[in-house]
């Protein structure tokens, strides 16, 4: 018996992954590409649509404010902070919205609804005006309703419930003519951008209380390694731990409101957990216009390119991140973008026999977990964490038909912890217990890694920004609640993409998405000072290093730098630079095992070189 | 993160201390010729080179290149030899191959553990024994 050739699994391995749209689909989890990071331009109509693409969707109980839960919503990812004069608006016929069940029936009780209007004083001849010009401010501004910003949009805030045969009620208005962040164009433009993005924090009134609405861009919160792929084709990936989306900014929206309105009957003690997902509808009919049919006269909601009429339909959906790229197949994406919740059970078969463990398989030898010990079992794993959310009831497999039992023997996310809700239906949204208390970075028992590192507060009890959905997600799919104790378990639960945290940390109070990076930032790849850190933990001995250094920090220093719980700085030590780009030494922080540090580098070239001091990313690494 | 009072910086400079100069020891290995007939016979160069390899997998979270090709073309060939083993080899070979897939998996990401190793190697050692045993 002959063995097969070297080259075989390589072979077997790019006829895998160019077998088709399926096997592609999978590998985005591992490897989304340019093409698609959480939702960022997944389906072949968000490609098209950038302005509706729906990318991320976030709902926790604020760390700041615990009787207040923060819903947020991110929409057209990729953006170049300079891509100026028309930067990221949102899209004035579209509506970005935030659903809430809080029944069960996986339809929504509450909606959430930002429209935007565009005031466009740019002008033309055309138009009326004797003054067009293309630039989106012709002078610094410093203020959302200075002259010299002649491009913005407000917003009108609705919050919309429903009548028992799923008609609207009337709308209520939380937010009339509110201020939407401007672009942060660059330092001539937007001198103190943090004061014009705090004016855009527009109060609300409820009638359960007070609450923050924001809408605007900001840095990109979810952060992995785009190159991932390559770690699928088990190639060299010893530069690990680039966060793809560094620089990028997207806009969002956020809502601030008190937890009682959104649990069924104000209860929170009763009905702790709701689902959320957000949308972006279109008006159904959309006109362009002729071939050289003339300016339109005034700026109103339709452009002067395209006329939109009739009803809305839905045409991006985000609940949980990465299911439309990881569990759904290429050509269903646009149909999971248009589907409601509530006909989510249609999904299925797709969540509980994903694609990526079957490559994994392939290209690592390592047992799909769907077939442990000779036996092909349903992934009730994924089923509870996508589809049933986590109680004991589905652990007994008493709800949702059996969906998700004998995975985790607690009540944390199902909806069938509710009273009004004994028997929920199965839907792909995030679910939050609001009951359980927030924790933030620095926080005892905080874990990135959500429920899997043991912290019941980040996902998929809901998502935080801070939560390393991949890494998550990876470990998840490839069974780490499922495999029995061993040496397989032990190598998934590790299992990641070596990007922990988004190269811009949260802020401690609402919207706590990190300002949008500057126009005047020259994005990596051509920025004059680049590096990279890493953080290796063994034996109580956290170890740094920062390389790749370019050589613009020729002669310069390393410093690595420890953040405090309060986001405090504190200096630990020094290193060189030595001429191949590298620290000449590798700095160790010795601690007790289990601890978490936030630890980065702060590279500082040497002076006289032009080039400025630039920091890492925050990392935080648990002491092994 | 409470960095706080207890935290120890101790900045070291550590050319020439992480691996030792004399580089890892070379293990002792049966013959080929020691290998049973059969199965194991034929897997004998690649568990050989298996052996040989599992010393350098070191205890960094990283692991060098050569070693992880090494892993990797081993694996795809005892994976080949796994599916129609000898009885002694039926439950010791996809074992073994899996263990690999746990240090590869984790090696190609930089985040590989010294105890992974050991897993690999008390798998290695027992497909020895059935073979040379």
């Amino acid at each position: 018996m002959a063995p097969p050739l070297q080259s075989t699994t390589r072979r077997r391995v790019i006829a895998i992954l160019a077998a088709g749209a399926t096997a592609a689909s999978s590998a985005a989890l591992l490897a989304p590409g340019t093409s698609s990071a959480s939702s960022h331009r997944e389906a072949p109509y968000t490609l098209s649509d950038p302005q509706a693409d729906n990318t991320d969707t976030y709902a926790f109980v604020s760390p700041d404010n615990p009787n207040t839960v923060t819903l947020a919503a991110n929409f057209q990812g990729f953006q170049e902070p300079a891509q100026g004069p028309n930067f990221y608006p949102f899209d004035n016929k579209a509506r970005y919205e935030i659903h809430i069940d809080n029944n069960g029936d996986a339809k929504p009780d509450i909606t959430y609804r930002w429209t935007f209007k565009d005031v466009d004083n740019r002008g033309t001849a055309e138009r009326g005006a004797t003054d067009g010009t293309f630039l989106l401010n012709d002078g610094p501004v410093t203020s959302f309703d200075d002259a010299t910003l002649k491009f913005k949009q407000t917003y009108t805030l609705q919050g919309i419930r429903y009548n028992a045969d799923r008609t609207e009620q009337a709308p209520v208005a939380l937010v009339t003519d509110g201020k939407a962040a401007p672009p942060n164009v660059g330092k001539a433009s937007t001198p103190d951008y943090a004061k014009l993005r705090n004016e855009a924090i527009t109060p609300v009134t409820t009638s359960a209380g007070a609450g923050k609405s924001f809408a605007g861009p900001s840095d990109d919160p979810f952060f992995l390694d785009l190159r991932i792929f390559d770690l699928l084709y088990g190639g060299d990936l010893s530069e690990v731990g680039y966060d793809g989306l560094s620089g990028y900014n997207v806009n969002t929206v956020a809502l601030q409101v008190p937890k009682s309105l959104l649990v069924a009957n104000g209860d929170a003690t009763k009905n702790p957990v709701v689902g959320v997902w957000s949308t972006t509808s279109r008006a159904k009919n959309r006109v362009l216009l002729d071939n050289n049919a003339a300016p339109q006269t005034s700026v109103d909601e339709d452009s002067d390119t395209v006329q939109a009429s009739g009803p809305f339909v839905q045409v991006s959906r985000l609940g949980n991140p990465l299911v439309n790229e990881a569990v759904v197949p290429a050509n269903l994406k646009d149909f999971f973008n248009r589907s409601t919740p509530d006909t989510d059970a249609k999904f299925l078969p797709k969540v509980q026999d994903p694609e990526v463990p079957i490559l994994v398989e392939s290209i690592y030898k390592i047992p799909n977990p769907n077939k442990l010990g000779g036996v092909v079992a349903k992934r009730n794993d994924l089923s509870a964490a996508f589809l049933t959310g986590f109680s004991k009831d589905v652990f007994a497999g008493r709800t949702f038909g059996g969906l998700g039992s004998g995975v985790l023997d607690a009540d944390l996310n199902s909806l069938d912890l509710n009273e009004v809700s004994p028997s929920p239906v199965p839907a792909e949204y995030l679910r939050l217990n609001v009951n359980v208390a927030p924790k933030k970075p620095g926080d005892q028992g905080f874990s990135r890694l959500g429920a899997v590192g043991g912290d019941l507060s980040g996902y998929p009890n809901g998502r935080r920004l801070t939560d390393d959905v991949v890494d998550i997600a990876l470990q998840v799919l490839e069974g780490v609640l499922v495999r029995p104790a061993g040496a397989t378990k032990n190598a998934v639960a590790g299992l990641g993409d070596a990007v922990n945290a988004s190269d811009r940390a949260v802020t401690a109070a609402f919207p706590y998405v990190a300002l949008p990076h500057s126009g005047s930032e020259l994005r990596k790849g051509t920025s004059p000072l680049q590096f990279r850190q890493q953080f290796l933990s063994s034996g109580g001995v956290v170890s740094a290093r920062a390389y790749g250094i370019s050589p613009g920090a020729k002669g310069g220093t390393a410093q690595l730098v420890g953040v405090m719980g309060n986001g405090g700085l504190k200096h630990l030590g020094y290193a060189k630079i030595d001429a191949s780009g590298r620290t000449t030494s590798t700095l160790q922080v010795r601690q007790r095992p289990g601890l978490q540090l936030t630890l980065l580098w702060r590279i500082t070239p040497a002076s006289g070189s032009g080039s400025e001091a630039v920091s890492g990313p925050p990392t935080t690494i648990t002491v092994r | 993160m409470r960095l706080a009072p207890v935290l120890v910086c101790v900045p070291l400079l550590l050319a020439g201390c992480s691996s030792s100069p004399d580089g890892p020891v070379e293990p002792e290995l049966p013959a080929e010729s020691d290998f049973a007939q059969g199965t194991c016979r034929e897997a004998a160069p690649d568990l050989l080179e298996l052996g040989r390899a599992l010393p350098r997998l070191g205890d960094d979270s990283t692991v060098p290149a050569d070693v992880q090709q090494v892993l990797a073309d081993v694996q795809d060939r005892l994976a080949f030899f796994a599916e129609a083993a000898d009885p002694a080899l039926a439950g010791v070979l996809p074992t073994l191959v899996e263990r690999i897939g746990g240090v590869r998996i984790r090696a190609v990401g930089n985040s590989y553990e010294p105890s992974l190793g050991e897993d690999l190697q008390a798998a290695y050692d027992e497909a020895l024994a059935a073979c040379t045993g």
